[in-house]
């Protein structure tokens, strides 16, 4: 039971981990520094004459 | 149900604060810094001879058109939307430029609005001293919940935001604006780059312990951007004394002379846009307005109060609007009220083409129901040679 509950911790630490460290600190960044890409809009807005 | 709570919930609340101190003490060491990135120097021996630069997305040299026109004192750097592509013999960046010698050079074209000014110039910060800079408003802007995303791309270039995460005289504050303004807009960003998540995490974190000041110090591993231009554009001033009366007279004339409709704007646009098959015209009405509540006054505010720490010489000209088109042009008064509040509050100097009324619409200030005509442009240089020129 003690070990199910700690298996269980540590897969929610490394998921949780994981997902702050790739989407939120962006750690791919420190190894693979970006090439630039163009960034853009994916809305075009047309403009009214009237 | 207790199981579950024994088995995943407890778990994932441990290992949620586990993952968070770890995270936090990651932060505390370098293993999540990367080095410095060399700096970028773009540099010119001389910036383009053109006055008018609808776009800097094409080549990143056009952007040392922006930097060369601030950091030259003489002439004067000029911010609008579309009514810079209209023709006119007296679009200011041709009229004063050709005979006057005035230097002026124009930015922007349909949708640049005051956040994306605001950004533009926040970027070259350092240029704004002593800049003659005069920004054309236009009142449909405020109907409209600011600079739309596509525009601020096109105009605040990935440089632009290199140079204002990196500048640490920049406050946390404008910084955030900007984060909260790309945050609210990342769905409609493709291919955002580590400097716009710099913006939008140094926003999104800001109140998150040990994440605020992890995102914040971030700045010094943006490459920092250089401009340089080895000679300023001057041009020769010429001595010519213009009796603007009676061009302004002469303009009038013959616009009206020019125009077979009833409200006063260029025939085909007429009969393309306003009359309808039956012979009845399109009337347009101008939207409520909350002076308390609205994105593009907030943004002309953060514009007014760069410019006053700036040190730089501003001018306004507020355009105006087709009252024999639009109605209920009067719901523009309370922001116009604002805005000349604000302008006169900080003396800084303003025209005035806006007015609700028919009555005193006077004919050729516009082309159509929104674009500047002869007359607004005219009335336009004299208030800038007026201004700048003859102090």
């Amino acid at each position: 039971m003690k070990n199910r509950i700690l298996r269980n911790i540590v897969i929610y630490f490394i998921l949780i981990t994981g997902y702050l460290l790739l989407y939120v600190v962006d750690i791919e960044h420190l190894f693979y520094r970006e090439k630039e890409q163009e960034v853009k809009s994916t809305i075009d807005f047309v403009y009214q004459q009237f | 149900m207790k199981l579950f709570v024994k088995y995943h919930i407890l778990p994932l609340i441990c290992g949620l604060a586990l993952a968070f101190f770890s995270i936090l003490i990651l932060f505390k060491t370098d293993a999540l810094n990367s080095s410095v990135p060399p700096k970028k120097v773009l540099s010119s021996p001389r910036p383009s001879n053109s006055q008018y630069h609808s776009t800097l997305v094409s080549d990143e040299k056009t952007e040392l058109n922006l930097y060369a026109s601030l950091r030259e004192k003489e002439g004067i750097t000029l911010f609008g939307s579309s009514e810079l592509g209209v023709t006119s013999n007296y679009l200011t960046y041709n009229f004063l430029t050709d005979s006057l010698g005035i230097r002026v050079d124009a930015f922007g074209h349909a949708f640049q609005q005051n956040f994306a000014v605001f950004c533009q110039l926040l970027a070259f910060k350092k240029e704004l001293k002593d800049a003659k800079i005069c920004f054309i408003l236009s009142p449909g802007w405020f109907e409209q919940e600011g600079t739309n995303i596509e525009a601020f791309l096109e105009f605040v270039r990935p440089n632009f935001l290199k140079r204002i995460a990196a500048d640490p005289t920049i406050p946390l504050q404008t910084k955030l604006e900007i984060g909260r303004y790309l945050h609210e807009n990342y769905g409609a960003i493709e291919n955002p780059g580590s400097t716009i998540n710099y913006f939008v995490n140094l926003y999104r974190y800001r109140k998150v312990y040990g994440f605020n000041d992890f995102f914040r110090d971030r700045f010094q591993e943006i490459q920092p951007v250089e401009y340089a231009v080895e000679a300023d554009k001057k041009i020769q001033r010429k001595s010519v004394a213009i009796n603007w009366d009676k061009r302004l007279h002469d303009a009038e004339s013959l616009f009206v002379a020019s125009v077979h409709n009833s409200i006063f704007v260029n025939d085909s646009y007429f009969k393309e846009y306003v009359q309808k098959e039956d012979g009845s015209l399109h009337t347009g009405t101008f939207s409520e307005m909350d002076v308390k509540r609205n994105r593009e006054l907030d943004d002309f505010m953060l514009l007014v109060d760069l410019l006053v720490k700036s040190g730089c010489k501003p001018t306004f000209v507020i355009q105006g609007m087709n009252p024999y088109h639009y109605e209920n042009l009067e719901r523009f008064n309370p922001v116009l009220t604002k805005i000349t509040q604000t302008l006169d509050r900080h003396k800084i100097p303003y025209l005035n083409l806006f007015t609700s009324k028919k009555t005193s619409y006077q004919p050729g200030t516009l082309i159509d129901i929104m674009h500047m005509g002869d007359v607004s442009w005219l009335k336009m240089n004299e208030f800038l040679v007026k201004h700048y020129d003859e102090k």
